[in-house]
């Protein structure tokens, strides 16, 4: 049998042959046993972890764009802000409910109680800062940290274009040229940003595990739209408000319509997915990128759910079939909607009054309920 | 105005001056550094491009009747994806019989890389290497260096973290933060998320030097989220074995994270396909 060696191998081969030496001499009698012992933990844990059969993710976080307008919003509208930490427990919990708990009839009643928890007690009385999702959702985290890491990432531009709309400081023009900026900054990530093409709809609604979530639990995913209906339709009354009282008017509405959902759940929730063109058509005319971004964030929320949830995506196929899924939504060339067919999609999906309603141009109706101690977690 | 509250004054204003204008922080009361306030630290690098810097102070009364006081400021970088960089520049403030001698307690320069994240199989890994500078009165006479080995593992809410590390290098090594020939911990901590705290307890043994005997020394703290941009951290620490490692040992600190805008990338704008 006749081996043939490329240039490529044989350069392989002598750096094999290099690292050889390198231990040999590192672990040589004359170094001491303990040292000797470190080197070989360090090396172990680099190959181990390093190795292409365990399939390892990166923990790959970067840090927010820099700037004076950072945690506005928390400080100027803390009680909308503050409920984006409670949105932060909800999509966690659900994700680790659906996985830890294949069984369909217990994940409903885990869910049930989650819903109680989180409607009763959490979003009323909401976290000062953000939930690291992955203390609520451990195994779910472990599972997909990429799609955990796309989220957060897409949840950092969400949260960085609140406190630059809650900046006063800021004039108009220098508001919109700094949500392009920190929205260039999302996609400079290019491993965990969501693409700015509006992809299809046909990738959320028309594979084989679609649409099991919203059927198996209809109140749970009408809370994640009612969310999705708040994360994007808080935009609208931050532009749309012509001074500082008009908007926190505009935003206590918009947060008191979030509460009406809520009210004989799931009748008031939104019906279809709330798309930020319909919901918030100011902001998308000034920010298409930064809107179809949300889109895709929304819909790939909505993939994942119905990924855990499907009996038809195997257990031991969810986590490719996340990740494939993932890939999707950032390739820009593929499964993609023209400008015209993204901006008319709302309407093609039974307009506003579907998704949620309007976000301006509301009267305060409906303030969160009491706490109901009962369904209070330790913490 | 006592010592401890004069120096809890220092460091507070230290944190929050020194910090860049325009300049912001992340939620990070999770993150497990060194010393703050465990000695145990978890497997996490900081964030590309986050910068932290750290305040502390602590106070350590041996089982001689010595004290020391240690003021440990650090600044650390997310270099690239996964690691980080640091230095320390300890001062400490040795108290024996009455007579307190203050000096540079050596230099800490420091780099660790996470290898990945948690995963199914494998815990969080990373490695970590030190090197110490004998630089001022009480930062020994010996340039040392160490190499760590540290894991993290989540169990729901807690975590579990184990650390090892090997010194190298002989001759008389800092006041504080110096090198010990080994030493391994373990620490757990839980996550108390609705208050944005995080509560430790650690148990760690070392050997300081070759022929020293091992001490086995355990601490408890907490990590608090006490504005988007500052954590605090508190911590007390006791030998558990007698005539042995600190009889009491005291510390807190203040951290911040923030980036600088001319260090991050812009990325260039990416338009969809002439679409819009």
């Amino acid at each position: 049998m006749c081996i043939v060696i490329s240039s490529r191998d044989s350069r392989g081969l002598r750096a094999l042959a290099r690292r050889v030496r390198v231990l040999k001499h590192a672990l040589r009698p004359s170094v001491p046993f303990r040292a000797r012992l470190a080197i070989a933990a360090v090396l172990a844990s680099a190959a181990i972890a390093t190795s292409p059969v365990m399939a390892q993710d990166r923990r790959d976080e970067q840090f927010y764009y820099p700037g004076a307008f950072n945690w506005t919003f928390l400080r100027s509208y803390p009680e909308a802000a503050r409920l984006f930490n409670a949105f932060d427990y909800g999509h966690a919990v659900l994700y680790e409910r659906l996985y830890t708990w294949p069984d369909s009839a217990a994940a409903v009643a885990a869910l049930e109680r989650e819903y109680r928890y989180l409607t009763t007690d959490l979003l009323v009385r909401p976290p000062r800062f953000a939930v690291a999702e992955e203390v609520i959702g451990p195994t779910y985290a472990r599972l997909a940290w990429r799609a955990k890491m796309m989220f957060d990432w897409a949840h950092v531009l969400h949260r960085q274009i609140y406190d630059i709309y809650a900046d006063e400081r800021l004039g108009e023009a220098e508001q919109d040229s700094l949500i392009e900026r920190v929205t260039d900054y999302y996609l400079s990530n290019r491993g965990y940003a969501f693409t700015v093409a509006p992809k299809s709809m046909a990738l959320m609604d028309e594979q084989y595990y679609s649409q099991v979530f919203r059927r198996r639990y209809p109140k749970f995913n009408g809370l994640i739209w009612a969310y999705h209906w708040l994360q994007v339709g808080l935009y609208e009354p931050l532009i749309a408000g012509r001074t500082p009282d008009g908007r926190k008017a505009g935003v206590h509405a918009a947060v008191a319509r979030f509460w009406d959902m809520l009210r004989d759940a799931p009748a008031n929730m939104p019906r279809v997915m709330p798309m930020t063109a319909t919901v918030t058509p100011l902001f998308t005319a000034r920010h298409p990128r930064a809107a179809a971004i949300f889109d895709n964030l929304h819909m790939m929320h909505d993939i994942i759910s119905d990924i855990l949830a499907s009996d038809d995506v195997p257990r031991n196929r969810k986590r490719a079939a996340i990740y494939e899924a993932l890939a999707e939504f950032q390739n820009p060339n593929q499964h993609v909607m023209s400008r015209e067919e993204w901006l008319m999609m709302g309407d093609m999906m039974g307009g506003i009054d579907a998704m949620g309603g309007p976000a301006t141009g509301l009267l305060p109706r409906r303030q969160p309920p009491a706490a109901a101690p009962a369904h209070r977690h330790d913490d | 105005m006592p010592f401890l509250w004069r120096a809890a004054l220092a460091a507070a204003v230290l944190c929050t001056a020194a910090s860049p204008r325009g300049a912001q922080a992340q939620i990070d009361y999770r993150n497990l550094d060194d010393d703050r306030p465990t000695h145990v630290e978890d497997a996490y690098p900081l964030e590309r491009y986050a910068f932290e810097l750290i305040t502390p102070y602590r106070v350590v009364r041996g089982r001689a009747g010595q004290t020391v006081h240690a003021f440990i400021p650090e600044i650390e970088y997310g270099v690239l994806r996964n690691a980080q960089i640091g230095v320390k520049l300890p001062v400490a403030g040795l108290d024996e019989g009455g007579a307190t001698t203050w000096g540079l307690s050596g230099a800490r320069l420091f780099a660790l890389y996470n290898l990945n994240t948690e995963s199914r199989i494998l815990p969080a890994l990373s490695v970590r290497s030190d090197l110490m500078l004998p630089v001022g009165s009480h930062g020994g006479d010996a340039t040392r260096g160490s190499v760590k080995v540290l894991a993290t593992r989540s169990f729901g809410r807690s975590r579990l973290h184990l650390n090892a590390e090997y010194g190298f290098g002989d001759g008389a090594t800092a006041l504080v933060e110096g090198t010990d020939r080994w030493w391994y911990g373990a620490a757990v901590d839980r996550t108390l998320f609705r208050r944005s705290t995080l509560v430790v307890a650690e148990v760690y043994a070392l050997r300081e030097a070759d022929g020293t005997p091992v001490e086995v020394n355990a601490s408890v703290g907490v990590r608090y989220q006490w504005t988007p941009t500052v954590v605090l951290d508190l911590g007390v620490a006791r030998g558990l074995r007698s005539d042995l490692g600190p009889d009491f040992e005291f510390t807190f600190g203040l951290s911040r994270a923030f980036a600088l805008p001319w260090l991050m990338p812009r990325g260039p704008r990416v338009r969809t396909q002439g679409r819009f």
